[in-house]
């Protein structure tokens, strides 16, 4: 039982000082699942919503959204999954100047539904 | 008829104001700031979003195209450090103890790119030079001159 608790509180406490960085950033792989991206990040995202894009509107894209920690100061870090796989991730300037119209669109629409 | 009256320190407090603000204001763009930047942006709708203004302009010619530099300090990073410093009295007995702390904004460049006065690209150096566009791949080493002499 004090076992049980003691690695509780070691889990709490270890959990509420980690946060997302470049280093959890760089671990990322195209194709990865949500459950992948959570059991490799350091921390998890702060917000999880789902969006749709006028382009298209049947395709129901996840939206992770994390707090990227760089050496004192924080900036808004976005992942984004379609069907369970990790399609793009990045900082939202980094969606809106990609190539391919379908990132640009899923970042102005994540940017929307953000909390910032 | 009422007149209104200026009080004669009006002046002197507007200007102050004024300096109060010019210095406290944004010294960088910030990754979440630079949020908003859209390809295909007219130049105007950039520079009115902008938290400051760029510090060089630079026109470039490649492969028949014109194309419009801009560059912005984007802070990258903040680093604190505190000193502490002792002043010791009669007998070396500390008296005083002064702590300052300073914190400094790291910053790199923001390179935003136009053509035709349309927002193309934006990033940093080494983002042109490893660009998943293939027509920023192709200009990057113009790109790289500018930015190594500048």
């Amino acid at each position: 039982m004090k076992t049980l608790l003691a690695m509780t509180v070691v889990t709490l406490f270890l959990t509420s000082c980690s946060s997302f960085e470049l280093s959890d950033a760089n671990k990322l792989q195209k194709g990865m699942t949500t459950e992948q991206v959570l059991n490799t990040v350091s921390k998890g995202p702060d917000n999880v919503f789902d969006i749709r894009i006028p382009s298209r509107p049947n395709v129901s894209y996840t939206i992770y959204q994390f707090t990227l920690k760089l050496g004192g100061i924080t900036a808004e870090y976005l992942a984004a999954f379609n069907d369970n796989k990790l399609l793009y991730w990045g900082h939202p300037y980094e969606f809106n100047r990609y190539p391919d119209p379908v990132i640009n669109e899923i970042g102005r629409e994540a940017l929307i539904h953000a909390k910032l | 008829m009422y007149q209104r009256k200026t009080a004669w320190w009006g002046g002197p407090v507007a200007l102050l104001c004024l300096v109060g603000l010019t210095a406290c204001g944004p010294q960088f763009v910030t990754y979440n700031s630079i949020g908003f930047l859209q390809k295909g942006m007219d130049q105007k709708t950039v520079h009115d979003n902008m938290d400051v203004s760029s510090t060089s302009m630079i026109t470039i010619t490649e492969q028949g195209h014109t194309y419009v530099l801009e560059y912005y300090p984007l802070q990258t990073a903040q680093t604190k450090t505190t000193n502490t410093t002792y002043s010791y009295g009669s007998f070396g007995v500390p008296t005083t103890r002064t702590t300052t702390t300073t914190i400094t904004d790291h910053t790199h460049t923001l390179i935003v790119m136009y053509q035709d006065r349309r927002l193309r690209y934006w990033g940093m150096m080494a983002d042109y030079s490893k660009s998943e566009d293939p027509e920023i791949l192709a200009i990057a080493p113009a790109v790289y001159q500018q930015f190594m002499n500048h």
